[in-house]
Parts: C-alpha cells; sequence; structure tokens
C-alpha cells in the first residue's frame, strides 16, 4: 500500500504498524506522528492505505516539512494553513511584543513584522523574552533569534526604528492583524490612531492596564469599537509601587496573541 | 444640538462614576463640555492637563476614531455613541 513518511510517498507492506516504519525510516525517531496525532511507545497502531506518518528525531532540526507536520498535529492542518499564511504586526519588543511574538511564532503565523529602537537592558530583564547574554543587542536582533529557536521556519521583518504617525501604517501595510504593545500611553494613541485611520479594516489589538500582581482574571478584552480591540483592565498603569511584573505581562500578551489567532482564523 | 449616548471606558469611567450618559451637544467638544457640567470635577481633572484634554486621549464615534485635533467641528447627530478612552502606561 501507498502512505507518506516525512510528507514523501513510501510503498510499504499491506500489514504493517508504525513500529515497522520507524524501523525501515527513521531508527533513532522518537516522535512519532501517525495523521497529525502523536503516538506512543511502542508505536503498534496499524498502518492503511494513504496515512500520513512523521517521524522525528529529538535533538536534530526538523525540515520544514517536519515542523508543518509537528504544527499540524498539534493545531490542525485547517488552523495551520491559516496561521501560515498570516502575516500579524508588532508594535514594540518588550514585556507585551516579545512574549506575544514568541506565542504567535510557536503558533505557526507565517510571517511577524517587529518594529523596535531599543535595545536590551538589564531592568528589562525581569518580564521580557531576552537574556543576560543579549544585554546591549538590538530588542528586534535579541528576540528574532529567539523566535528561530522556537520556530526556525517563521518570517521575521526585524525593523530597528522608532515608529511615529507617519511611518507606521506604510511599515505595517501588509499585515493581517496590527498588535500594539508600546509603553507610553501618548505614543499607544499616536501609533494606533495612525495605522487605524490608514487601514481601518485590519483589526487592531491595544494593551492598557497590566502593571503590578493585581488578579490575573482582572484582564479581559474589550471592543472599543470598528476592530479595534483593547486587551488589560485599562486602569492600572505604571506608577511608584506598581511596576511591570512578568506574571500580569505574560497573561495580557497571552491574550493579544489569542485574539490575533481568533481574529485570523475568523473566529472572533 | 443631537442627544448622543457618550461611554467611557478606563480610568475616565472611575472618574466619572458612571458607565455612560445620554448628553446634548452639537459637537463632540460640546458634549464633552457639557458632560463636565453633570459630572463634576473629578471628570475634568482627569480629562484634562494644563487646560487641554490630554493628548492620550482616544474619541471613538459610531466605532472610528475621531482626530483629537477635529473635535471641536466634528459634527454629532441623534444616537451618536461617543466613546472616550485613555490607554495606561505599561506594554
Amino acid at each position: 500500500m501507498k502512505i507518506r513518511v516525512n510528507e514523501k510517498p513510501a510503498r510499504v507492506p499491506d500489514v504493517y504498524c508504525a513500529a515497522d516504519a520507524v524501523a525501515r525510516f527513521r531508527p533513532r525517531a522518537d516522535i512519532v506522528i501517525l495523521n497529525a496525532l502523536p503516538l506512543a511507545k511502542p508505536y503498534s497502531e496499524k498502518l492503511s492505505e494513504g496515512d500520513s506518518l512523521v517521524l522525528i528525531t529529538r535533538g536534530e532540526k526538523p525540515s520544514p516539512r517536519e515542523f508543518e507536520a509537528m504544527l499540524c498535529a498539534r493545531h490542525s492542518a485547517g488552523v495551520h494553513d491559516r496561521l501560515k499564511n498570516s502575516v500579524v504586526g508588532i508594535a514594540g519588543a518588550g514585556g507585551i511584543g516579545s512574549h506575544c511574538a514568541l506565542c504567535l511564532a510557536r503558533m505557526g503565523v507565517g510571517t511577524l513584522v517587529i518594529a523596535d529602537f531599543d535595545v536590551v537592558e538589564p531592568s528589562n530583564l525581569n518580564r521580557q523574552i531576552y537574556y543576560a547574554d543579549q544585554l546591549g543587542m538590538p530588542k528586534v536582533a535579541a528576540l528574532k533569534e529567539t523566535l528561530k529557536r522556537a520556530n526556525p521556519y517563521v518570517k521575521i521583518t526585524a525593523l530597528h526604528k522608532r515608529l511615529d504617525e507617519k511611518n507606521t501604517a506604510p511599515l505595517f501595510k501588509k499585515v493581517d492583524v496590527f498588535i500594539e504593545a508600546f509603553d507610553q500611553p501618548s505614543e499607544k494613541t499616536k501609533i494606533v490612531s495612525s495605522f487605524v485611520k490608514a487601514r481601518p479594516a485590519t483589526p487592531v489589538i491595544m494593551v492598557s492596564g497590566l502593571a503590578g500582581c493585581g488578579p490575573a482574571d482582572a484582564l479581559r478584552t474589550s471592543a472599543l469599537g470598528g476592530k479595534l480591540y483593547v486587551i488589560g483592565d485599562l486602569e492600572t498603569g505604571i506608577r511608584q509601587g506598581t511596576g511591570l511584573m512578568s506574571p500580569r505581562v505574560m497573561v495580557a500578551a497571552g491574550m493579544q496573541a489569542n485574539l490575533a489567532v481568533r481574529l485570523l482564523l475568523g473566529l472572533q | 444640538m443631537a442627544t448622543i449616548t457618550l461611554q467611557f471606558q478606563g480610568v475616565i469611567k472611575q472618574k466619572a462614576g458612571v458607565e455612560s450618559l445620554s448628553i446634548d451637544g452639537g459637537t463632540i467638544k460640546a458634549a464633552i463640555l457639557n458632560a463636565e457640567k453633570q459630572l463634576g470635577p473629578a471628570f475634568s481633572a482627569e480629562l484634562y492637563h494644563d487646560g487641554k484634554i490630554k493628548s492620550y486621549y482616544m474619541f471613538i464615534l459610531n466605532g472610528e476614531i475621531v482626530d483629537a485635533a477635529s473635535i471641536g467641528r466634528k459634527k454629532l447627530a441623534d444616537g451618536d455613541i461617543l466613546r472616550l478612552f485613555a490607554p495606561v502606561g505599561g506594554g
């Protein structure tokens, strides 16, 4: 019968189990995925005509096809195809932007456009996805490095520049969803207003109210009108004694990424 | 003169003490001035800095963002929904 092994056609005996295929095609495989479902040892599942088997060895960088097969196994082919062909823009690569980007890269979003003018500083390490050995690097370069470790095939446009009312819409002209991840209220409003004016049909997800360590479930998604959304408790800004802390920042970034995925999949 | 619904989100909602109110006004600016008369000094103190509406306030009229510079000219119609929102710092 004919099956596919790592996306390539293969002919195998009519009575054949996954373990037989592992022994023949990749004996060192320790991740075995049959028709998008991960299998457990001893891989005794019987194979049928047309089955798709993916065999992966831990520690080896998977090929693009193998990587896609893994994402399909986790997310389903329909979700994966939609996300793979999507472009998400992220304005700001601080706590929110860096975490959000990592969620989206792991989800298999095909292209990320990320802009930030800053470099990694020691004070960022309490909540942003940067590491001590990346201090001094432009955030977008450090983030690109990290994202590529999680998803070697995500396309990243890393823009090391300061966004303003004039350059934001042109720089993000191809995005399907725009994520605002800035720090200062006046910058948030300026950037979002200019983008919405130029691209009213593109969904925009802002963030507001995530400082401190108040209840995480106070963070919520609010619709502001049109295709504009905001994530956060809307009230808790940075002030003396209420700084930005990793857990709430990560929750808010995760909510932004989740909303972006829902919008891309047409679920919102 | 139009009668519109003015909605508040975020910190300004706290200061207004209500989620929304029905208000008269021919323009966005006029509607905001009328709201100030009803809502008192805490509302105005949040909205203004040095006599001007804070630059980061967003005016969202029927789902569309209106430039802060044009709120004195933007005409309102009966039944319009105007949302007032300002993001707080952190990202």
